[in-house]
């Protein structure tokens, strides 16, 4: 799957938990928790249906590697790639 | 015969504009010295003005509603005795820039950005909105350099000016705020908070949710939930309502979820009979009163059950919160993020992560001491997740 793919999945999961969030205002190297205003219940579910989407697991530990939206497209691609 | 100005009166020495409210005369008419011509809108009151002259109305050069300077000619009299050398340029009102001009176009078309304590209203428009119940809310678009007028409360009441749209958001903000305010006004609040420690709760949830599927790992939040309601059994003054100079009891402990919609506002519906329920029943029970508090599918009997009320507050980084008490219960507890603190553990020092707990409270009900008894225990529950997890 590539990189462009692997954006408009997440982007179109992300809309589905924040339907309001502009894609085009998200920075995308600033915490997307803050960026979208994602409480702990909304990222519970994103992270789920990543998981679901690119049948990968995603570990609580990870959380801290994946806070920005760069960080989670390059963190998605190289759990695929495994 | 000869054309003379009627002007705008100086009304007071702080009048600085007159709206021309009403017009008692069309051109055409004859007027006589004395006679009473117009009705002039001040920001201090409504005053009927006279002509100075005798003669015939010519024209009217401003309209109805529209404000005015002290000294713009409103009007044109054509009037005996004044000599055809004397006659006075008539000039239709000068406004000074585009932006004044604009204003002088009936003033109810004016929509701006509204700063309510630039606002004055006239006695005239107060009068108006008291006789028809006009909210000041319904008005504060209708702005006219600072000035609702009469003729504003008019239009609004026949309809000439779309009402300011008030948005599902501004709604609920409102109600919120009508009774937070009536929460703040009758129930005397009394604050308390402790930093409590989260080593063995966060250690236990990690452990438990290392076994567990995305969808079924439980949140920090959820154990909040959990470890209130135990904590509520032992201290059950804290759960319940006030109601005709009693406080009473309730049998179930229902936490009332503080739900921020993504669209704006905040909704409060009960996760019900908390302490009887698992963790995982809760998860389960949370993620859908979330899912459906955001689609407005919730229950009647979900938004009236709560017997106290839980905010959290740490997911949007806020390190405390000082709830204000949702009527008619006595207490709500707040909870902030969780951060990590050093602490010394014998010789050495560690981090661990601590989170704010505040308690608010009705002192009608119970005290201080009682809180901070409630307050201990949630941190003796905290460090013992084996006596409420499952």
């Amino acid at each position: 799957m590539g990189m462009d793919e692997i954006k408009k999945t997440t982007f179109n999961i992300l809309k589905q938990i924040a339907p309001e969030a502009d894609e085009a205002q998200i920075e995308l190297d600033e915490n997307l928790r803050e960026e979208v205003d994602l409480d702990s219940m909304d990222y519970l579910n994103f992270i789920t249906k990543l998981g679901e989407q690119f049948k990968i697991e995603i570990p609580e530990a990870d959380y801290q590697k994946i806070e920005t939206l760069d960080e989670l497209f390059t963190y998605i691609k190289t759990k695929i790639a495994v | 015969m000869g054309d003379i100005n009627f002007t705008m009166p100086t009304l007071g020495a702080d009048m600085d504009f007159g709206i021309v409210a009403k017009w008692y005369i069309k051109p055409g008419d004859k007027v006589e010295k004395g006679q009473m011509v117009a009705e002039i809108e001040t920001s201090k009151s409504d005053i009927e003005i006279e002509s100075f002259y005798t003669g015939e109305v010519k024209e009217l050069l401003v309209e109805e509603g529209v404000k005015v300077a002290v000294g713009t000619p409103i009007a044109v009299f054509d009037v005996a005795g004044v000599e055809h050398e004397e006659k006075v340029k008539v000039t239709k009102p000068v406004l000074e820039t585009t932006a004044e001009k604009e204003k002088a176009v009936p003033a109810l078309k004016v929509k701006e950005p509204v700063d309510h304590s630039a606002l004055v209203i006239t006695p005239r428009a107060k009068r108006l909105m008291a006789q028809n119940q006009v909210d000041i809310k319904q008005v504060q678009s209708l702005k006219q350099e600072g000035i609702i007028s009469g003729e504003d409360i008019s239009s609004l009441l026949q309809g000439e000016i779309a009402t300011p749209k008030v948005t599902k958001a501004e709604e609920r903000q409102q109600v919120i705020a009508k009774l937070m305010q009536k929460s703040k006004q009758t129930i005397p609040h009394f604050y308390l908070e402790k930093e409590m420690e989260l080593a063995q709760m966060m250690e236990w949830l990690e452990g438990a949710n290392k076994d567990r599927s995305m969808q079924d790992r439980y949140l920090p939040a959820i154990a909040f939930i959990k470890v209130l309601a135990m904590a509520l059994v032992k201290y059950p003054r804290f759960n319940g309502i006030y109601k005709d100079g009693h406080f009473i009891a309730s049998e179930k402990i229902n936490i009332g979820l503080i739900i921020s919609l993504r669209e704006g506002g905040l909704i409060a519906p009960a996760l019900e009979e908390v302490d009887k329920k698992t963790l995982g029943q809760l998860m389960t029970e949370f993620r859908d009163l979330v899912t459906r508090a955001r689609e407005g599918k919730l229950k009647r009997t979900e938004m009236e059950s709560s017997t106290i009320c839980l905010t959290n507050l740490g997911d949007q980084g806020a390190d405390k919160v000082y709830g204000v008490i949702y009527p008619p219960q006595v207490a709500i507890v707040g909870t902030g993020q969780i951060t990590k603190k050093v602490i010394k553990q014998g010789d050495n020092f560690i981090e661990t992560p601590t989170c704010n707990w505040t308690l608010s409270v009705d002192h009608r009900v119970t005290d201080g001491h009682e809180g901070s008894m409630l307050l201990n225990k949630i941190q003796k529950l905290l460090d013992n997740p084996t006596k409420w997890a499952e």
